[in-house]
């Protein structure tokens, strides 16, 4: 429950959860929801007709058709369905840097945990899966709202503590992805851009709905260390000791140019990107993405 | 480079504080975990050069600004090593040379350099350690030693420079470095010769000889406190010489001068007037130079009618400039009484043509009978046997012009009255028995012994130019040529082998014609014809009048005095006896100068003489015997011409690496003139104006830097 409680900011949920999370994109459900379904079944609106094949259920036979031309159609149907949110959560070790109170381990969490409850509580399933150089811990997929806190607690138990492989997880994930939802990738997106976009472009193969969080650091976005600084890599043995005044020019270009071409892959893939500094409130964040999503249908 | 506050070079260790700085925020290092090293990699990977650079460039100024800062602090100047020992106290021995020579009265227009030299001299006394010793030299073409042997009462050295004064005589520093450097030699410990002078390079005639003697004791130190400059503002224009052109000053008639004007600036002059005064009263005449390019010289004639018989001053005059001494030159004359000459002569009847010396007197006074009384030359003829031994002191110049035989005791006052002074022309002619002239006193009074008369082959004049000074004006061919004179009979000159001798004029076929000899005080002139037309066409010819009086200014009997001296050459005349032991008073050229007492009238031999020896001060000078009120002597003492030229040698003269080449003139910066006092010394100059100036400039540059790469890195 302590988990919980530190992850669901009431004030995030207030207002995050009037604007929900509408499934952009059809999505696969296994249950009659708020979301259209790519399967034409036998449930609720007529959607076409079909000849039929041998293997087709008899039972979608259009008896009216056979008996007026002798010819056999397959009735079709659209059906509203619930959708699956897989949450893919960065846990490699440089989401444990955080210049503030706050690490973007910590954000993402939160931000994770925000999602699902807004997820379960409009009766959408929820799968996250917590990766670094490959999937560590997975939470099985749950339409329920009350397994958000083992949810909560299976997120603040996993401790970030080896380098990350953004393309494998992403890449493996879509192998294993059986049905189209929405996935939502957490992450600092500090490796290769080209390699995070080997994964996305992947990932969109399964026609899935990608949104993608960026966790930074104001720091890291504004890089306004002052002073003799020694550097130690989270993911890596560099050290570096350098004045990072003198570098600050450099860094914000590279660091821009990183950003650009994360927005660019983003944007080739149809993904929805946002970016999340750690040092704006997370309502903030959650509350403007829920807004420009429902704006934007 | 010395430092005058070394100490303060002790500062340097500040250097270090940049370096120490970079070190200490190296080692104040804070550790950060960072997630975007990938970025941070990338931009080490670009800058790390640039940042080097930048880093080094930054660190370097710093340590130079604060190195610059230090050694201006310390005073660093470019004095010699022993003038900055003198700071630190250390006792030595110097011997101070002041210049006091004419062109050191040259005038920046605040001050001249010999005040700036004087000034600085007295700064380098006040500066002097305790228990060192000083002598003093003024220097000029000689020297005076107020101070001659080192001493340690300092202020009696400084109370002499205080002294000192400018004076007219020219620049030799051969014989004050001589004193100076024998006052030093046997001196223990350290020494040195001080010399304030503007330098001049007509002083340094004797250069190779200084050099060798400060050559023998290299212990001794000589250095030059000279001004940066050697030239002045607006040129120089001087009056390099002042002489007469008219053979014999007569009161009342015209004299003519030659005033040779000089340029010693670097840029033409145009328009110059030069004007003439007598006796210091307003100029009663002038001329006016058109154009005088720069070095050039231009003789100037002036004319005026002189006043009266007695001693008068004649002052040529230039517009004043920025050296004064050399814009007047006076000269001196003492204009005779009207005097009285004798021709002794032969005659063939009583009418004055009859007489052989009727052409000679009529040259002598070339005027109308009845303007010849007021003639400044009265003329008395007679004959041999008229001729009285005890009148012939009256004249001042007796001519023997185809003379009878003369009687011993004529012979003998004679000679007598040349060894006096007196001026005697010997003209033999027919009547003139050559073996008179065999037998004492002529054999010693002539210049040449006489042979018999004969016909010269080729009688004509020798043609010119001429050198001796009595017929230079017939070099000229506008005054007509003497090589159309022609001797038709001669007496042969014969040239004695030891006699100091002049021969004056020549015949073409190299016989002399004309020969001169001084007598003790006297002169002797010998022709080989008398001045008859059948001996000669000289008295036909027009050059025969000049040439008579010029004769005549030459031999006649004028004061002993030397009127015209050079500064500081005594004065010495001879004076009536009457005034033996009278006090002399010398009113010198200064306009408020007053009569000063220098000393009595003394008897040398049987006369009595005025010695004057403070002749420093050039211009006309008034000597007083007694209480009277007039002069009764003048004299005029000019300034050596060769002070004018400003030219000078570096400071570093006396090495004898140095290259003994005047520096070319050049118009004095802005910033020697700026300079305090007008004296620029570049041995003296100290650098840290200049230096912290640099530390400015660097530390101006730092910032940009320091802004650039803040820019850069944001």
């Amino acid at each position: 429950m302590a988990a919980t409680h530190t992850l669901l900011d009431p004030d995030t949920l207030s207002r995050a959860e009037p604007l929900g999370l509408m499934a952009r994109r059809v999505v696969e459900g296994y249950r009659v929801g708020e979301h259209r379904s790519p399967f034409n079944g036998f449930a609720i609106e007529f959607s076409q007709h079909r000849e039929y094949s041998p293997g087709d259920d008899p039972r979608h036979l259009d008896w009216k058709i056979l008996g007026r031309s002798d010819k056999y159609y397959i009735k079709q149907y659209e059906q509203d369905t619930n959708f699956v949110a897989h949450l893919l959560i960065d846990g490699s070790a440089s989401m444990n840097f955080g210049s503030a109170k706050i690490t973007k381990m910590h954000y993402a969490r939160g931000l994770s945990a925000c999602l699902a409850y807004l997820i379960l509580q409009q009766r959408d399933a929820v799968t996250a899966t917590l990766f670094d150089d490959r999937p560590r811990d997975t939470f099985q997929r749950t339409d329920s709202l009350g397994k958000i806190h083992n949810l909560c607690t299976r997120l603040t138990a996993f401790e970030p503590a080896r380098p990350g492989n953004i393309r494998a997880c992403l890449e493996d994930y879509a192998a294993r992805l059986t049905s189209r939802g929405i996935v939502v990738v957490i992450s600092d997106l500090l490796d290769d851009p080209e390699e995070f976009l080997h994964g996305l472009r992947r990932l969109s193969l399964t026609k899935s709905e990608v949104i993608v969080f960026q966790i930074l650091d104001h720091e890291e976005i504004s890089f306004t260390l002052d002073g003799t600084v020694r550097f130690l890599g989270l993911e890596d043995d560099t050290r570096l000791q350098t004045s990072p005044a003198d570098l600050r020019k450099s860094y914000l270009k590279a660091f821009n140019d990183h950003q650009q071409t994360v927005r660019r892959a983003c944007e080739q893939c149809g993904v929805h990107y946002t970016l999340c500094d750690t040092s704006r409130p997370l309502a903030e964040a959650l509350s403007g993405y829920l807004a420009f999503r429902r704006r934007a249908g | 480079m010395n430092f005058l506050s070394p100490a303060v070079l002790a500062g340097l260790g500040a250097v270090t504080l940049p370096i120490a700085i970079h070190l200490l925020n190296k080692l104040r290092v804070r550790e950060v975990r960072w997630a975007a090293t990938r970025f941070l990699l990338t931009a080490v990977k670009r800058d790390q050069r640039r940042l080097k650079v930048q880093d080094l460039l930054l660190l370097l100024l710093r340590c130079a600004v604060l190195a610059l800062l230090v050694f201006a602090f310390a005073r660093p100047t470019f004095q010699p090593a022993d003038k900055i020992a003198m700071a630190t106290g250390a006792p030595f021995t110097v011997a101070v040379l002041l210049d006091q020579s004419a062109s050191m009265g040259a005038s920046d227009g605040v001050q001249t350099r010999f005040e700036a030299a004087r000034a600085q001299a007295l700064n380098f006394l006040a500066a002097f350690p305790a228990d060192s010793a000083a002598a003093l030299f003024l220097v000029h073409d000689g020297y005076s030693g107020p101070v001659a042997r080192p001493s340690t009462d300092i202020a009696l050295v400084r109370r002499n420079v205080e002294l000192a004064r400018l004076g007219d005589r020219g620049t030799d520093f051969k014989p004050a470095l001589h004193a100076a450097f024998e006052a030093l030699r046997n001196v223990p410990g350290r020494r040195e010769i001080h010399l304030f002078t503007d330098n001049q390079a007509t002083g340094w005639s004797q250069l190779a000889a200084i050099r060798q003697e400060l050559g023998t004791d290299p212990e001794i130190r000589a250095v030059i406190h000279a001004p940066a400059s050697s030239t002045l503002a607006g040129g120089n224009l001087a009056i390099t010489s002042l002489k007469p052109d008219t053979a014999t000053p007569v009161a009342g008639q015209p004299f003519r001068l030659l005033a040779e004007i000089a340029n010693f600036g670097d840029t033409p002059v145009t328009a110059v007037r030069v004007t003439l005064a007598i006796d210091g009263n307003a100029p009663s005449a002038d001329a006016v130079v058109d154009q005088l390019a720069p070095g050039g010289s231009r003789y100037v004639p002036l004319l005026v009618r002189l006043p009266a018989s007695g001693y008068h001053t004649l002052t040529a005059s230039l517009p004043p400039d920025r050296l004064t001494f050399d814009n007047t030159r006076t000269f001196a004359l003492e204009i005779a009484p009207p005097r009285s000459v004798l021709i002794v002569e032969s005659r063939t009847g009583p009418a004055p043509w009859q007489g052989s010396g009727h052409f000679l007197a009529s040259a002598l006074v070339p005027v109308p009978p009845e303007q010849a009384s007021s003639y400044y030359l009265q003329v008395e003829r007679k004959t041999a046997a008229e001729v009285q031994a005890s009148q012939l002191s009256n004249y001042s110049v007796i001519y023997l012009c185809d003379a009878g035989p003369l009687s011993p005791a004529v012979s003998t006052a004679l000679a007598d009255f040349v060894k006096s002074g007196g001026g005697l022309v010997v003209m033999p002619g027919e009547a003139t028995p050559a073996s008179v002239y065999a037998s004492d006193p002529w054999v010693g009074l002539l210049p040449a012994s006489l042979g018999l008369p004969l016909e010269p082959v080729d009688g004509a004049f020798a043609p010119g130019p001429y050198n001796h000074p009595l017929l230079t004006p017939w070099n000229d061919p506008a005054a007509g040529t003497l090589a159309a004179i022609r001797a038709a009979r001669a007496y042969p000159l014969l040239e004695m082998p030891g006699r100091d001798a002049d021969t004056i004029l020549r015949l073409a076929d190299g016989s002399p014609f004309i020969m001169s000899q001084a007598y003790e005080n006297g002169r002797v002139v010998l022709f080989a014809a008398p001045p008859v037309p059948s001996w000669t066409n000289l008295p036909l010819h027009p050059a025969f009048v000049p040439l008579m009086h010029r004769l005549y200014a030459t031999t006649a009997r004028t004061t002993a005095a030397k009127l015209n001296l050079a500064p500081g050459e005594p004065f010495q005349a001879a004076v009536a006896i009457g005034g033996l032991n009278k006090d002399i008073y010398l009113r010198g050229p200064a306009a408020d100068a007053r009569p000063i007492a220098v000393g009595r009238v003394e008897l040398v031999g049987n006369q009595a003489v005025v010695r004057i020896k403070d002749t420093a001060a050039a211009g006309a000078h008034a000597v007083f015997i007694g209480q009277n009120e007039h002069p009764d002597l003048l004299f005029a003492v000019q300034p050596p011409d060769g002070e004018s030229d400003l030219r000078s040698f570096a400071a570093d003269i006396l090495d004898p690496a140095v290259a003994t080449t005047p520096k070319v003139a050049r118009a004095p910066s802005s910033e020697a003139l700026a300079k305090k006092g007008g004296f620029s010394l570049p041995t003296d100059r100290q650098l840290w104006t200049w230096i912290l100036c640099a530390a400015a400039v660097l530390s101006i540059a730092e910032l940009l830097c320091a802004l650039r790469a803040s820019r850069s890195n944001t």
